[in-house]
């Protein structure tokens, strides 16, 4: 049974960052802000107050919603594998709440003059845990491991020269061109570091990393356990890491984890959903936190289909749906709508670009130009283990169908989503999301470039690709900037397979005794370090 | 000859003799005496007059969403409240019971026109095309029905007339098992013997003289499965491959309840209650249909 089983479950959760997840690729080395848009509700800093008289010890008992995939941070992207690696895994440089890279495993690094040689000066006293020292060998093994081999950022190594690693302490990336991404990349869980000895496996069931956290034991769609990594090379007593064990148990149903929840059985769930967000906010008993953006839902056209190859026909549709309406019956006004893929708040997202109104003359007029005055029909297929999107087809189905747009609604499941729709891209209209997109490259290359690895609504633009093609090659802010700026326009002219939706936030609840800051940077996965319990 | 054929074709045509005039008096009378034939008869007369006329009685159009409303508790303006996307929950129980029903009998007519057949044709033929049609069908029936229609969903894609062809083919079984028992018991009758003795031929034999003989065993186990097939459309719809949203399902309202099942309670009780009423409803009547025609045949259930 073993191998092809095997195979079988990696090749899903591979595919699972998508909507589960594009954990991936990100920040930059040229310090993007946005602070403000991203760490957004007192996520980040509401704890800094209470850490001071922080206490070591206790089991924090969570209720996870999506249960652990698998654990090769290199293979996986499941949002939910990512929420524990993030606390086993770190990188050899990290992401900060204001979106800019800062040195992590490494000391410091230096870029040269022209942007091509990265040179990492790594710390000291690192350890795995198996004990064993980090040095650049085993960093130089974790990186030619994706350059080899067939992992999530293997691509983003077409762009390397060299990996070399001249002492023990020293690490240096010789790009062949300025490639803006890689930095970021370096900062996701596609390029954790790893022992020399595990970055020979294919595929790494145990993950041995220097995190704060250890890995302790699972069973599969039951229970994850990790336990305090007592040897941290960073561990300090304002941050921590402070609780002894956390014990995730995988509760995929929202109603039962609140409930649950409510009945004191955990001290934290995440994924509460957006219509008990109100509830959790109006129990005293409870502590509410939301961090946004989480996610970007969008409905996905297929551009190589029958009605939506025809622009007029997307246009009609874009024009058919009042998306403040969809947001509100979605999120229960806790998300927000948009015409950017950028995060919201940060330079990247064009000023001027808002989401269409609803307009049904417009309608009308571009159903004429499509030469289908009478409007069209068309599947739409929702995964259905997304309530919210479930909830949203309905509105955009019921809007559409008012504008003689006619939306059959299928519900699907979540491997049907990604065999039939993703795969196979045979679907005519969907709706899913993207996660972590705080790197422009994300938003405008992964999913809307034919090269990207999300690449499946079919929407090609030649003037696009070559905007967002050269963006990847600058360092300057503002010149990036006005690229992806030029790149969203086109975008939206040209009503791309992708029609925005909302960004909707990440929602916690937690026991009152549970304190720190709640989340990651990145806004999908959780950092436990600094979280301690009073008890 | 030519006389008995005319006298035959009489028959088959509906116009009634005195004596089978004086039968269905008597069966009516029977059915007018037993309570839970009449109970059953009322609701299910009640819920096909709901669904004839839904939308002439539902105040709303099923699908309006209106995102203000959402989720407001029963009122004089909304009878049933409304759902998490404004709608009216009556409108929706009201307009869903065509779904039901359509389902319900879609599927059992198509079961007991196969399973009837198969049944018949099975039981009077004996033998070894008996022990191969039956034992096909003990396995089919060896899977529970909600299982098996699931599988078959997942093949044929989630839509309302799958869900009718899927059901058709769990419970045609059920009918053959029940046809083709009542058809053992009526191939040993006189009746038989003497129409063999006339030298008639085996299909006329079995379409024209023992499958009317078999119809109210058949009746009742079908009015029966009605019930089931109702409840397992709306198990279908609540997993998610029986009617897709926006579809007024009842099963589909309990799933979308579910998660409101403390805040909006309505959502759930509603549709559920309608449910029970239905599945109440043909239980009856098959139950009751059973001790006025056939007391001797225990229905499968």
């Amino acid at each position: 049974m073993g191998r092809r089983t095997f195979l079988g479950a990696a090749a899903t959760t591979g595919a699972a960052a998508l909507a589960g997840c594009t954990g991936g690729n990100s920040g930059d080395g040229s310090g993007d802000g946005s602070g403000d848009g991203s760490g957004g509700d007192g996520d980040s800093g509401s704890g800094d107050g209470s850490s001071g008289n922080a206490q070591m010890g206790g089991t924090l008992q969570w209720g996870g919603a999506v249960p652990v995939q698998g654990l090769d941070p290199h293979i996986d992207t499941s949002a939910a594998s990512k929420r524990v690696l993030e606390n086993i895994y770190e990188e050899v440089v990290a992401l900060q709440d204001d979106y800019s890279i800062e040195p992590h495993l490494a000391k410091s690094f230096e870029q040269s003059e022209d942007n091509t040689l990265l040179t990492f000066e790594l710390r000291e006293g690192v350890t795995f845990h198996n004990g064993k020292e980090m040095t650049s060998k085993d960093v130089l093994a974790t990186y030619e491991r994706v350059q080899n081999g067939d992992y999530l950022a293997t691509g983003f190594f077409e762009h390397v020269e060299e990996l070399r690693a001249p002492d023990d302490y020293t690490f240096e990336i010789q790009l062949t061109e300025p490639f803006a991404p890689f930095l970021a990349k370096m900062a996701t869980a596609e390029l954790s570091v790893m022992p020399a000895e595990n970055a020979e496996k294919d595929m790494v069931e145990e993950p041995i990393g220097t995190g704060p956290y250890k890995f302790e034991d699972r069973e599969i769609e039951t229970s994850f356990t990790m336990s305090r990594y007592e040897d941290y090379w960073g561990a300090s007593d304002e941050d921590g890491p402070f609780i002894d064990t956390i014990e995730k148990s995988e509760v995929p149903d929202a109603s039962v984890r609140l409930q649950s929840f409510q009945a004191g059985e955990y001290d934290f769930i995440n994924g509460v959903a957006p219509k008990d967000a109100s509830t959790v906010e109006q129990n005293p008993d409870a502590r509410f936190e939301s961090q946004f953006p989480k996610s970007l839902v969008y409905l996905g056209l297929n551009c190589d289909r029958e009605p939506f190859d025809n622009k007029d026909a997307r246009l009609a549709l874009d024009y058919a749906i009042d998306k403040e309406k969809v947001a509100e019956a979605a999120l229960y006004g806790t998300g927000q709508t948009t015409a950017s893929p950028a995060a919201p708040g940060s330079p990247w997202v064009h000023p001027d670009i808002g989401p269409r109104e609803r307009d049904l003359d417009k309608v009308q007029e571009h159903l004429d130009a499509a030469g289908m005055p009478d409007g069209y029909s068309a599947t739409f297929k929702i995964p259905q283990s997304y309530p919210t999107q479930v909830q949203a087809a309905e509105v955009i189905a019921d809007d559409a169908a008012e504008a003689g747009i006619d939306l059959e609604i299928q519900q699907i499941t979540w491997n049907s989503w990604l065999s039939d729709v993703f795969t196979d891209q045979n679907f005519q209209a969907t709706t899913s999301s993207y996660l972590a997109l705080w790197y422009p490259d994300v938003s405008f290359y992964k999913f809307l470039h034919p090269n990207g690895a999300f690449f499946f609504t079919n929407w090609v633009n030649e003037d696009y690709n070559s905007l967002v093609e050269e963006a990847r090659t600058m360092y300057d802010e503002d010149q990036r900037a006005d690229l992806y700026h030029q790149a969203t326009e086109i975008m939206h002219e040209e009503r791309a397979g992708h029609l925005l939706l909302w960004w909707q936030p990440s929602l916690y609840a937690a026991a009152p005794q549970y304190k720190g800051d709640i989340g990651a940077p990145d806004g999908s996965t959780l950092q436990f370090a600094d979280n301690w319990l009073d008890r | 000859m030519a006389v008995e054929q005319h006298g035959g074709s009489e028959e088959d045509g509906g116009f009634l003799s005195e004596s089978q005039k004086e039968r269905i008096r008597a069966f009516a009378k029977k059915f007018r005496s037993n309570t839970k034939a009449m109970v059953g008869l009322v609701i299910v007369l009640s819920l096909i007059f709901v669904a004839v006329f839904a939308p002439f009685i539902a105040p709303y159009e099923m699908n309006d969403t209106s995102v203000e409303d959402r989720t407001q508790a029963p009122s004089v303006e909304h009878p049933f409240g409304t759902d998490d996307l404004g709608r009216d929950i009556f409108s929706r129980v009201v307009l869903g019971s065509r779904i039901s029903l359509y389902v319900g009998f879609g599927a059992i007519s198509g079961a007991l026109l196969v399973g009837a057949v198969v049944g018949v044709v099975s039981g009077y033929a004996g033998g070894l095309t008996d022990e191969i049609i039956m034992r096909v069908m003990d396995a089919a029936m060896a899977f529970p029905p909600v299982l098996l229609a699931l599988t078959l969903l997942v093949v044929l894609g989630p839509e309302l007339v799958n869900v009718i062809i899927a059901l058709a083919f769990v419970y045609t079984p059920y009918i053959a098992r029940v046809s083709r028992s009542a058809a053992l018991a009526e191939r040993n009758e006189a009746y038989v013997e003497s129409a063999v003795a006339r030298g008639e031929s085996d299909t006329r034999i079995v379409f024209s003289e023992v499958f009317p003989n078999c119809m109210a065993p058949i009746l009742v186990q079908g009015s029966l499965n009605v019930s089931f097939a109702i409840l397992a459309e709306a198990s279908l719809s609540f997993l998610g491959l029986g009617a897709q949203p926006p579809r007024p399902s009842w099963g589909l309202m309990i799933n979308t309840g579910r998660g409101f099942m403390e805040t909006a309670p309505w959502m759930l009780l509603f549709p559920a209650l309608a449910i029970g009423i239905a599945v109440v409803g043909f239980n009856m009547l098959g139950d009751g249909l059973r001790d006025v025609l056939d007391p001797k045949v225990e229905a499968i259930e």
